[in-house]
């Protein structure tokens, strides 16, 4: 199972202090496992451009800027058991105390697959019954 | 038509509806639980074994009910979950393989066959199950519906009535809990050694939350909600008899069953709030007292720690030990809420203690906390706070003072019974 985790700031977070910053010893863990597929930090906001195509026209622009004081300042990607596995390298990361770490579930895209099948795929996979259906009832749990 | 034979047929269908109602508390779990692991498909396991069930309900009538009612419906859950994963075209060759696997080992193999060299102890089923449905990633309220749900088999309609919710409301809640543990790979585990004790807590923070709700409604009349309750201890009875050493889950079934014991005694023939100093003792649940303080004489597991779960059981163990009202150890009582500021502070617990030093006696000082937790506002407006200063000013003589917090207390009072409590309780003021 492929996660995303997405390494933020976070106004709430701990005050940073280089002494207490050991990524790489988390670095050199999540290697020695092969858990850890790529990874990389990212220069700030300031250094980002927005693509937008509106009507057919190329919209070039500085930003996205936010009054959020969160930003994504890195990523990993984790291949792991699962949830737990994830949970727990992600507790290690120096930038879940000095920041926080949001993990995603991979949804992987199979390109060559119609567009259309693919949501109507994915919509019944939604729809799918999960409960007894209404007026079917339970024997008396209580007796 | 022969009054015989009509009256045999009422005995079978009586004797079936009894099994059935009996096997359903005592194994929809394990069932399901199994099922969900062996066919890792929580829609599948559930609907399987809700259809054992309604099969049982049927032939126990005709056939008369089976030697081992568990395995009867053991067997048909799995023939059944088998037969809607074939027909939906799941390959279940390898589901078929770890059902046997699992029949040979009795139950609580790996999910996973090369897991089984791993040296995981060999859980039960259900306590993965139980584990899953309060997993951290989960919002709160659809660990406390999934565990009542998958753990508990209440039905949808049950658990949203129980919440004052619609019943869609609550389905969907239910749905994209298992959404989730689906697409994010939330494991169907016993959390590992280290990591058990802290996700225990949220295991137990879950059965805590389901017994609350049923405790004192937030909102409307209805003060007293037994269902919910006593499935919060059914619930922490399952928890207990799974990890046995687990002190803090010992105590939490304790501190239900102190809880639960008064019950009866708490609410008057009008539905009417009866505080505990008022209660009739004689209306306790003795054999609940009995057990609740049974579970704390046990000593605890981790000598030198003590869990929130255990102060708070103490606690009432020392109102359940009490004869009467006037017998309560308050000093006592003082030393563990004292306990339980440096485990868990809240300002929920320093009213508490305040309350507690005025009825050791010491009103001066109980007030002067009460004041410094207003003027810290960290309570908020709260009735309880109101209420408590209204009653310490009575108790020393200020009833202008008693009487304006008491109107503070019935203006924020969240309930009906509990704002007629104290309008009782002013109107008793003015006549005094």
């Amino acid at each position: 199972m492929r996660y995303m985790m997405f390494v933020a700031t976070d106004p709430e977070a701990e005050p940073f202090v280089a002494e207490e910053d050991d990524i790489a010893d988390w670095a050199a863990d999540v290697d020695a496992r092969g858990v850890h597929v790529f990874g990389e930090r990212l220069r700030p906001v300031q250094d980002a451009t927005l693509v937008r195509v509106r009507g057919g026209e190329l919209l070039v622009t500085d930003g996205p800027f936010t009054e959020s004081k969160e930003w994504i300042a890195g990523f990993g990607v984790l291949d792991c058991r699962d949830l737990d596995e994830a949970i727990e390298i992600a507790r290690r990361h120096p930038m879940a105390r000095f920041g926080r770490i949001e993990l995603r579930p991979i949804w992987p895209l199979d390109v060559a697959e119609d567009p259309t099948a693919r949501e109507e795929r994915e919509a019944a996979d939604r729809g799918r019954r999960t409960e007894p259906s209404v007026g079917r009832s339970n024997p008396d749990r209580t007796g | 038509m022969t009054d015989p034979d009509a009256g045999a047929a009422a005995d079978a269908a009586a004797d079936a509806a009894a099994a059935v109602a009996l096997a359903y508390r005592e194994e929809w779990t394990r069932i399901v639980a199994t099922l969900i692991r062996a066919t890792g498909d929580w829609d599948v396991a559930e609907d399987a074994t809700a259809d054992a069930f309604e099969r049982a309900a049927l032939r126990w009538e005709s056939e008369g009910v089976p030697r081992t009612p568990g395995a009867w419906l053991t067997t048909v859950a799995k023939n059944r979950a088998l037969d809607v994963l074939r027909r939906r075209g799941v390959e279940t060759g390898k589901v078929r393989e770890w059902m046997v696997m699992d029949e040979l080992s009795g139950g609580g193999a790996s999910d996973d066959p090369g897991e089984l060299a791993a040296a995981e102890p060999e859980w039960d089923d259900r306590l993965r199950l139980v584990f899953t449905c309060a997993h951290p990633a989960l919002p709160i309220e659809s660990r406390v519906a999934l565990t009542l749900r998958t753990v508990g088999g209440l039905d949808t309609g049950e658990i949203a009535r129980a919440f004052l919710v619609p019943e869609s409301t609550m389905a969907q809640r239910l749905v994209r809990a298992k959404r989730k543990i689906r697409h994010a790979a939330i494991p169907y585990r016993v959390p590992a050694g280290d990591e058990l004790p802290e996700r225990l807590g949220g295991v137990l923070a879950v059965l805590m939350l389901v017994h609350n709700e049923g405790y004192l409604a937030s909102s409307g009349d209805r003060l007293l909600r037994l269902d919910l309750q006593e499935e919060a201890i059914r619930l922490a009875r399952l928890v207990v008899e799974l990890l046995p050493d687990a002190d803090e889950a010992r105590a939490l079934l304790a501190l239900l069953l102190l809880q639960h014991a008064r019950s009866a005694a708490r609410v008057d023939a009008d539905g009417e709030l009866v505080p505990l100093d008022e209660q009739d003792r004689s209306r306790w649940n003795h054999a609940e007292v009995a057990e609740g303080l049974a579970l704390l004489a046990s000593p605890s597991s981790e000598p030198g720690t003590i869990g929130v779960y255990r102060v708070q059981a103490e606690i009432q163990g020392v109102h359940a030990r009490a004869r009467t009202a006037d017998d309560t150890d308050w000093a006592r009582i003082v030393g563990w809420y004292d306990a339980l500021l440096a485990a868990s502070p809240s300002p929920v617990v320093e009213l508490n203690r305040a309350v507690a030093h005025g009825l050791a006696g010491d009103t001066e000082l109980a007030l002067a906390e009460l004041d410094r937790l207003e003027a810290s506002a960290r309570l908020g407006d709260h009735h309880l706070l109101a209420a408590a200063q209204a009653d310490l000013l009575r108790r020393t003589g200020r009833p202008a003072d008693a009487a304006a917090r008491y109107r503070d207390a019935i203006r924020l009072a969240p309930t009906g019974p509990e704002r007629r409590f104290l309008e009782r309780r002013l109107a008793a003021l003015d006549g005094g």
